[in-house]
């Protein structure tokens, strides 16, 4: 009898391996709120000085910021964009539907004493807050887009590219543009859109 | 303390008696002890690893021709951020006794798998926009199936009434460092002693 069950006991033993606990999935406890006074128009796009201090006056924005402007001619001045800086938009009530990107319009203008050698371009970035988690194996993670920006006299707009894994469309509750700092010199942004 | 101390020398006593004279030794059903080994494994691209471990290990004496042999050891060091053990099982096939049946060499032959435990504080990551994401704290625990062949030899000496020692060499093939070498000594206790 036992030389009968010898094999399947030794069979069982070698195909053994468990797994028990594991890694509990991340919580995310919210920052601070920055409400939305009022609608934009058209909508997801914050181009008048209202609509852009929103993006400078709350609790979780820093850095070098300043509005300078008036109506839709307005736009945020970052005098030291070689320290970090970062804009952090309105809460979206309900969550903004089938987002692609963010569009920024800029004028980029390195220090011109700085050497040849220096780097002119300047890298941001801007992250989602979303609906859903953009990473299956991470719900906490955010969606980030990012591109460097070369140096522009006028406005240029650029649409900042995704980057890791999460694929546009998305719903968006709110999106930051953050930079840590690229070289010296002064960066104006006159126009924020959630591009669809 | 003093008493404390007498105890122990009384308990050390015991084991360590001496069977009888002029009569053949068997091992009891059951012995319970301890290793210390080393392990080298040959098996990585930047060449031979070398771990130490140690732990419990049992003994069953099924009939005087057959034991199984039950070891586990916590090893390291290893690249892992937990705690990694080895864990054993083999059958012992005695090939050679000495006349009074103290020394015995035997055969070996088992399957080894290694076990890992982790315990992982809360860690806070605080982002960009003042949003903090908590990873609670975790226990995990895995057993890998035993995939790694154990074949070697163990010598095993009866030292005293209770107590017999082990030296054993094994090969591993498998799972476990490609190709490795174990070297263990251990102590055991009979119980029941060894008569």
């Amino acid at each position: 009898m036992t030389a009968r069950f010898l094999p399947l006991m030794l069979l069982a033993l070698l195909t053994a391996a468990c797994e028990i606990g594991g890694r509990p999935p991340g919580v995310v406890v919210p920052g601070p709120l920055v409400p939305s006074p009022f609608p934009t128009t058209p909508p997801y796009v914050w181009d008048t000085a209202e609509e852009l201090s929103i993006w400078m006056n709350n609790p979780v924005a820093r850095g070098s910021l300043t509005l300078e402007g008036s109506g839709t001619d307005a736009f945020i001045r970052i005098d030291r964009a070689d320290r970090e800086w970062l804009l952090r938009g309105p809460d979206l009530e309900p969550a903004a539907d089938g987002v692609r990107t963010v569009s920024i319009r800029y004028r980029w203008r390195p220090d011109p004493s700085l050497p040849p050698t220096a780097s002119l371009t300047a890298r941001v970035n801007a992250y989602f807050q979303m609906m859903t988690p953009a990473v299956n194996q991470d719900p906490t993670a955010q969606a980030q887009v990012s591109s460097a920006l070369p140096p522009h006299d006028d406005w240029t707009d650029v649409a900042l590219l995704p980057q890791g894994q999460f694929k546009p469309p998305i719903g968006v509750e709110y999106c930051y543009v953050h930079s840590f700092g690229a070289n010296r010199g002064v960066l104006e942004i006159d126009r924020i859109e959630l591009v669809r | 303390m003093k008493r404390l101390w007498l105890t122990l020398a009384a308990a050390a006593g015991v084991l360590a008696a001496s069977p009888a004279r002029g009569q053949e030794v068997s091992p009891p059903h059951l012995e319970i002890g301890g290793n210390v080994s080393g392990i080298v494994a040959f098996g990585f691209d930047d060449g031979a690893a070398l771990v130490g471990g140690g732990g419990p290990r049992l003994t069953l004496n099924i009939t005087p021709r057959l034991a199984i042999d039950l070891s586990a050891e916590v090893i390291g060091p290893t690249e892992s951020s937990g705690t990694t053990a080895l864990y054993q099982t083999q059958l012992e096939l005695p090939i050679r006794r000495s006349p009074d049946g103290k020394r015995t060499l035997s055969f070996t032959v088992g399957a080894a798998g290694t076990a890992w435990y982790r315990r992982a504080p809360e860690r806070r990551n605080l982002r960009l926009d003042g949003s903090t994401v908590v990873y609670p704290e975790y226990r995990t625990f895995q057993v890998s199936a035993p995939t790694t062949l154990a074949i070697g030899v163990a010598r095993e000496e009866v030292v005293g009434r209770h107590v017999s020692t082990c030296f054993a060499l094994q090969t591993y093939l498998g799972s476990i460092g490609g190709i490795a070498v174990r070297a263990s000594v251990g102590v055991s206790f009979g119980a029941g002693g060894y008569r």
